[in-house]
């Protein structure tokens, strides 16, 4: 048997599909698989018993009928896609409810298996099945199974083959619902046989049974004037008899019938009652203390992101600037080569600045993954209900957007589980707010340059309450003017609390960050090459100031310089071997130590001297700096006091020792030295301004500078910002780029460091801002359109997020510049 | 005494237990709360009402736990068992 066989696994949210999916199929998935929610359907493929098996993870419904999407998409699949069999993953300890979507799987007539998921949890709490009488009355085969551990699964993979190759055998009971209602789905389905109306693929029993439920879809689908007449006559006719909706008293048989047959094969020994999650709840879903609960741990999560992100990211860092040091060295110093450019400061600076924020996107998921996969993140959705309802949506609008602060894309996605359509668009709209793990490594690179220690947590957390303010009032404005209407009825099923398994867990974080990992790998190193060859070309030739006379000028000021240095020292003027002595460490040029080559020179015991106190001089400096930052003291403080008293004393200590050799390593450090490096600085500076204004993104910045100076940013923001919208995490790689290549390859200061004197924490905080709410990135738009169903909205999210935060960042930087 | 009338979902304090009386809100909605399992006859009880800060209620129906916004609680009626 060569075949694939197709299993698709169906089954109520919380009855534990995937992670009986992931437990079959490992890492060996097709389509990633976001934490929480799984919104789209997932493939991945496992071998059984030499059979090649195809799983299909379906999204978690309660029925399935026309009314939410996720239960439209899953009944689609299964009508065209005719899996060879469907395994129905029921939660044993909620077995009555369960079974009503495995009685409607069985009336669509699929191949199916029963697998009685968490029966460990059900036998621990006192419950009993005589499955094979179960399995008799409803027709199917039954399979215990405990999911997170893996038992069972093979007896239920034994089953579903079983199943698959005879699918006849499989075939479950009808639903009797009574001699009413059936007269009636006779009617029905006479007429849609006469009429052939019947669509492949469906029986016409199935579909009559559907339109007397009131199915909008299967009536498009059938779409049959004289049957819809006959429909409403039956309808007409059982509301009369029964006082109720015909859809309610046939879900009300289909209960009777579940718990038929349940009375004789399901024993409950125990009172079901599971305290423990009840107890948590008491304290966690709390009037009062449940929110600042919550807003707590979102608070630990991004401080986790943030603290235990920070050594593995700084490994990372390290292993690029090493391994960008070791491509370097295949090409002479101060080497012009372009491939070296392309792949030093175009691919390991702009890929390997995504890559080293890798450990953040880990944590960060690992987080969300830990708040869903305990069953706290329907208890947020419940929480917020309250507060949710003030803006005009309800407490499930708050999942997609906790899931937002992944990845808008899957967050969109999550608005399914939302009935009504202008919710939808309402909680689509702003779930870009939501600061995505992509947006993560802008604030991740920008908050440590440029706030201290103790803020950086805070400051993190202060940037994604700002967003979750900014969704609520642009949420509560959508719904007060183009998407007004009545809040809409909430109700969500609490599971009971789980201790997350760490395979879940794991399979969560890697599949998150193994996308992360592809999209640097692609799209951002293609960004990465393309931004890489807009800031080097075109190249200038010729420039408008002479740079090499300005730095010969300045080059023969230090050697003035030094001279005063050497009288100072008391040598004789015109003494040229201290100058030889001392200038190649000025010009950054190795050499042999200079003390070495003035041996024999007369002089040599004065320029040792002068070395050894320039030493000291440095080495005392940076120890004070070293124990003024240990202790944080300050200023007039007992510790400072303290330390200000042992630098002076060791200062003396070193002028006493002698005078002239003191005072001439105080004149070079403080001044010779200084000098010249500054104005070496600026004329490097202005020399790469000048090449980096001639290239296309110089151009392209230097064009849009205007528009957003008002907000503090210059071209390089600029550019950067265009880039970003591609993937913002692309951003974090241009500012790479721009910086390196603004860079003449000596400095190994990292980029943090360039940006924190190239900007004030004012712009950071404003580049931040406007990151946050601007433009959203091309997959985000991409997917609102999808899933709106048309580009107008995606439009509105383009544009109405942009000019929100051009509005706001130039509000926060005028004022804010004003009041510092 | 046990009062039989039907009163809305909302009016419960903790820990009363009732039996559902009939569902409220759109036929869609109602669809969707009978296939979560709670429907005419079902017995609810009350793990946090949804009180005066119209926050929603909290109930265990059988070994489930539903969250039900106040709006619909306001619009599901039950008797007191």
């Amino acid at each position: 048997m060569s075949k694939t066989i197709t299993i698709a696994l169906a089954g109520n949210p919380n009855a534990g599909k995937t992670t009986i999916f992931n437990e079959l199929t490992g890492l060996r998935q097709n389509v990633g698989n976001y934490p929480g929610v799984t919104v789209e359907k997932i493939t991945g493929r496992c071998r059984h018993d030499g059979v090649e098996v195809e799983l299909i993870d379906l999204p978690g419904t309660y029925g399935l009928t026309a009314y939410s999407v996720e239960e439209r998409t899953t009944r689609r699949f299964l009508v065209d896609q005719r899996p060879d069999v469907v395994v129905g993953v029921v939660d044993a300890s909620n077995l009555e409810r369960n079974l009503y979507l495995a009685t409607q799987l069985m009336e669509l007539g699929e191949p199916l298996v029963l697998a009685f998921n968490m029966s460990d949890v059900a036998q621990s709490r006192g419950i009993e099945f005589d499955l094979p009488q179960l399995s008799t009355l409803l027709g199917v085969l039954i399979v215990q199974t405990v999911g997170n551990r893996g038992e069972g699964l093979g007896e239920m993979m034994d089953a579903a083959l079983a199943v698959a190759r005879s699918p006849q055998s499989a075939s479950s009971r009808q639903i009797k619902y009574g001699r009413e209602i059936e007269e009636e789905i006779v009617k029905v389905a006479t007429i849609l046989d006469a009429e052939s109306s019947v669509p492949a693929g469906y029986s016409a029993r199935w579909l009559a049974l559907k339109l007397l439920e009131n199915d909008s879809e299967v009536r498009e689908l059938v779409g049959a004037h004289e049957v819809d007449k006959q429909v409403e006559a039956s309808v007409r006719h059982l509301r009369t008899i029964f006082g109720d909706l015909p859809e309610l008293v046939i879900a009300g048989r289909r209960y009777a019938f579940i718990s038929g047959a349940c009375q004789e094969t399901v024993r409950s020994t125990v009172e079901a009652r599971h305290t423990l999650s009840d107890r948590i709840d008491t304290v966690l879903t709390h009037s009062l203390a449940g929110v600042p609960i919550f807003l707590g741990m979102m608070y630990l999560v991004f401080y986790m992101t943030f603290t235990l992100g920070e050594y593995p990211m700084g490994w990372l860092e390290q292993l690029f600037a090493w391994t960008g040091g070791v491509i370097s060295g295949f090409w002479p110093v101060g080497s012009d080569s372009i491939l070296r450019s392309l792949l030093v400061d175009g691919i390991i600076g702009g890929v390997g600045g995504v890559v080293s924020f890798l450990p953040n996107i880990m944590l960060l998921f690992l987080g969300i993954s830990l708040l869903e996969d305990s069953g706290y993140m329907a208890r947020a959705a419940f929480l917020m209900d309250r507060l949710m309802h003030h803006i005009g949506l309800h407490g499930k609008s708050f999942v997609p957007m906790l899931i937002g602060f992944g990845c808008s894309v899957p967050a969109i996605l999550a608005t399914r589980t939302l009935e009504s359509r202008r919710d939808r668009l309402t909680t689509m709209l702003v779930v870009p707010l939501m600061s995505c793990g992509a947006r993560l490594t802008i604030y991740a690179l920008i908050i440590p340059a440029f706030f201290p220690r103790h803020w950086q947590a805070p400051m993190l957390w202060l940037i994604y309450l700002i967003g979750i303010v900014l969704a609520v009032v642009l949420a509560k404005l959508l719904r007060a003017t183009i998407l007004r209407g009545e809040a809409p009825p909430f109700v969500i099923e609490l599971p009971l609390y789980r201790l997350p398994t760490m395979r879940s867990l794991a399979v969560h974080m890697w599949d998150r960050s193994w996308m992360y990992l592809r999209k640097a790998g692609t799209v951002i190193l293609v960004i990465s090459i393309l931004m890489w060859a807009m800031t080097s070309f075109p190249r200038k030739t010729t420039f408008d100031r002479n740079y090499e006379a300005e730095l010969a000028g300045s080059r023969a000021e230090m050697i003035v310089g030094l001279d005063q240095v050497g009288r100072t020292l008391g040598l004789p003027d015109g003494s040229d071997s201290f100058v030889r002595a001392v200038v190649p460490e000025c010009l950054l040029v190795p050499t042999t130590s200079p003390a070495d080559e003035s041996k024999d020179d007369p002089q040599y015991a004065r320029i040792s001297a002068f070395l050894q106190a320039r030493d000291s001089l440095a080495a005392l400096r940076s120890r004070w700096d070293a124990s003024l930052a240990e202790t944080s003291a300050r200023p007039g403080s007992v510790e400072h006091v303290a330390l200000e008293h042992a630098r002076s004393q060791a200062l003396d200590r070193l002028a006493a020792a002698d005078g002239p050799a003191f005072a001439a390593a105080e004149l070079y450090l403080d001044d010779v030295r200084p000098a010249y490096e500054r104005q070496t600085r600026a004329i490097g500076d202005a020399l790469r301004a000048e090449e980096l204004a001639y290239t296309v993104a110089g151009r392209i910045g230097h064009g849009i500078e205007p528009a957003i100076r008002p907000l503090g940013f210059d071209w390089r923001i600029g550019t950067a910002l265009i880039g970003a919208f591609a993937a913002k995490e692309v951003f974090v790689a241009q500012m790479g780029i721009l910086f390196a290549v603004s860079d003449d390859g000596s400095g190994s200061e990292a980029l943090r460091a360039r940006l924190s004197h190239a900007y004030s924490p004012l712009q950071a905080f404003c580049l931040m801002l406007f990151c946050l709410i601007s433009a959203p990135c091309v997959a985000t738009i991409a997917c609102t359109w999808k899933e709106s169903g048309s580009f107008k909205w995606a439009a509105l999210q383009l544009l109405g997020l942009t000019v929100l935060a051009y509005v706001l960042t130039l509000a926060v930087y005028q004022i804010a510049g004003l009041v510092i | 005494m046990i009062d039989h009338c039907p009163r809305p979902l909302s009016r419960l304090g903790p820990g009363q237990t009732a039996r559902v009386a009939s569902l409220g809100g759109g036929r869609a909605f109602q669809a969707r709360l009978v296939s979560m399992g709670l429907l005419v006859g079902s017995e609810i009880k009350v793990i946090r009402a949804s009180g005066s800060m119209r926050g929603a209620a909290l109930v265990a129906i059988g070994p489930m736990r539903l969250g039900i916004g106040r709006g619909m609680a306001e619009r599901i009626m039950v008797t007191l068992v």
